[in-house]
């Protein structure tokens, strides 16, 4: 209670002028944002030219998470004296399934998402992002990855065939 | 988002749908294509069917000419997102589109950082001798635990590895030899572009047997690579020679009192070796730096072994049973050099034993099975007999998992027992 009105809060502004108030604890989860209360610590409005308000605001949603979790782990060692390893496996194994759940978004977001975990330098978002699209990669055909990723194919029959007979157990279908 | 026009239009009767809906709609409209998006609030029920057919119609326009949300990421992310993907899912990327195949088309390139490890275990070689000449197309049958599948691997009719079974492999690198000579053939593994690299004969000493080969770094930059053999001289001696493809010249180094497990299988790590001696029973250690051979600790009792190394760590895989010679479990031993002790211990850090399901189908209930041969690459081991049955163990987990049956016909015998990790290269060679 106390803690909240003593902690400094900070302005993120996004591309489309809506403003999001965070601590600046959870700001500081973005290396860039971190970077520049740094080098100037009375700045209190961030304006963040290359994310949306969406886009932010799930980014923002991420860095609350993870803070909360990274404070309730910190809370329940200093409490106990140590941390007990089957309580912290499940804080983890939690964390893990929230992150799955906050995967569950379509391409076009799961894109924008990587560019702002990529601006922003939110390595645990960046990590997730770039994992959650490696695997909808993973085990597909080139027709799904296509469709997958909206792509248009542009290449001939005989192009495609070439590789095909090539390498024709890349293409033996997954069960 | 066409969906979501078709359900416009499906749901004309029930004006809160439609507001749900439209609001979905207009939203997407937005996002995607950077425009305002038009309210459509308040118009009559029969209008909004020409607006939805009117958004489908600019929907697909839109969505033809625009670039696709994965291509439209930097380069280096576009990068890391396929370090990620195992090499056989690389490949379906250059079936995709122009755009995916150009994305291979700078490879090496440095920023590139190399995609995981995608392992193949070549168990069987089913066409190699009976009908590969015939047929034209020599195939291994591989397992590829990234897709948990049994894969036909065809080797190209130019390697030597369509003529015979590599002596040793390493990630990158196989040996063959050639019949009634001592010169060894040093290839790339089947699907690399190294040409063959002879070796001049080795040493004659007895019967030289090859136990490994070292890959110099990387080799497919720095292209060489060191080779190990040993053979046995009067009274049980074993000595050894060792090949340096930068000097080009077999040298001998090291000589021990003993007797080697058949076959010959080394595991690799720091510039040493490591080997079973059977007579006495104990864990070798081969120096490759200063070229001698040392007796580690013995090796505990057990009817087959498997020596591997992951990580900085050296393994012993063993099947113990009866005297009689019936497998009753299989055991996973660690290395462990005790903090400063001179006398290293094998901590045991897996077991599977007949209450596992996974041992009791892998040995079979007829209890017959007093022997199995394994294959490992990074940390995954693959054990294998005469049998159906294949178990995989992967030492980052400590899991064991049978593998589906293999399609051969039960008592084929032609083994392979190698394994392969695919490489950037098949990529480069399309």
């Amino acid at each position: 209670m106390a803690r909240s009105s003593t902690e400094n809060m900070i302005t993120l502004m996004s591309s489309d002028g809506e403003e999001f108030m965070v601590t600046e604890k959870v700001a500081r989860e973005c290396t860039t944002i971190r970077n520049m209360l740094e080098d100037d610590c009375v700045i209190t409005n961030i304006p963040l030219p290359n994310v949306t308000s969406d886009i932010l605001s799930m980014v923002i949603e991420y860095c609350m998470e993870h803070v909360a979790a990274a404070e309730k782990a910190a809370a329940e060692t200093a409490e106990k004296g140590s941390s007990s390893a089957p309580a912290a496996a499940k804080a983890n194994k939690d964390l893990e399934e929230w992150d799955k759940a906050f995967m569950n978004v379509d391409v076009y977001t799961l894109c924008d998402l990587i560019l702002a975990a990529n601006y922003l330098n939110v390595s645990g978002l960046l990590d997730l992002t770039i994992q959650t699209a490696a695997n909808l990669i993973k085990g597909k055909s080139p027709e799904q990855i296509r469709k997958t990723f909206h792509i248009q194919n542009d290449l001939s029959l005989e192009e495609e065939e070439k590789i095909r007979s090539q390498t024709p157990w890349a293409f033996e279908k997954s069960e | 988002m066409v969906e979501l026009a078709l359900q416009l239009l499906e749901c004309q009767q029930d004006q809160a749908r439609i507001d749900t809906v439209e609001k979905q709609f207009s939203k997407l409209i937005s996002d995607s294509t950077g425009q305002p998006s038009v309210g459509y609030q308040g118009r009559q029920k029969k209008e909004l069917t020409d607006v939805a057919n009117e958004l489908i119609t600019t929907l697909a326009d839109y969505q033809k000419t625009a670039p696709s949300p994965f291509l439209a990421l930097p380069i280096h992310i576009q990068e890391s997102i396929l370090s990620r993907v195992p090499v056989m899912y690389l490949i379906r990327f250059l079936n995709v589109s122009k755009d995916f195949r150009s994305l291979f088309s700078l490879l090496p390139s440095p920023t590139f950082p190399p995609p995981p490890p995608d392992i193949f275990f070549l168990l069987f070689s089913p066409y190699l001798y009976k009908n590969s000449f015939r047929m034209g197309s020599p195939k291994l049958l591989s397992f590829h635990p990234s897709s948990s599948r049994w894969i036909e691997l065809p080797i190209p009719s130019n390697s030597p590895l369509c003529h015979s079974r590599p002596l040793v492999t390493s990630s990158s690198l196989a040996v063959t030899k050639f019949p009634h000579d001592k010169t060894l053939l040093v290839t790339g593994h089947m699907f690399s572009p190294l040409p063959p690299n002879k070796t001049p004969p080795m040493i004659s000493i007895g019967n030289p047997s090859v136990v490994a080969v070292i890959p110099d770094g990387d080799v497919t930059l720095s292209g060489h690579f060191k080779i190990v053999a040993t053979s046995y001289m009067e009274a049980g001696m074993l000595c050894s020679q060792v090949y340096d493809s930068r000097r080009r010249e077999w040298v001998l180094h090291g000589i021990i009192n003993c007797c080697l497990e058949l076959p010959h299988k080394a595991a690799v790590l720091n510039n040493s070796l490591y080997m079973r001696s059977c007579r006495p029973d104990q864990l070798l250690q081969f120096d490759l730096t200063s070229g001698t051979w040392n007796y580690v600790l013995p090796i505990p009792e057990c009817l087959c072994t498997h020596i591997f190394s992951y990580d900085q760590n050296v393994y012993l895989v063993v099947g113990q049973g009866t005297r009689n010679g019936s497998l009753l479990s299989i055991r996973v031993f660690m290395l462990d050099w005790m903090e400063n002790s001179e006398s290293p211990k094998w901590r045991e850090i897996s077991v599977l034993s007949e209450k596992d399901g996974a041992f009791v189908e892998f040995r079979g209930n007829n209890y017959v099975m007093s022997y199995f041969d394994a294959v490992d690459r990074n940390g995954l081991v693959c054990l294998f007999n005469q049998c159906k049955t294949v178990l995989l163990f992967d030492v980052r987990n400590k899991s064991w998992v049978l593998v589906p049956p293999h399609p051969l016909p039960c008592d084929y015998p032609f083994w392979y027992g190698h394994a392969i990790e695919m490489g950037l290269e098949v990529l480069r060679s399309n």
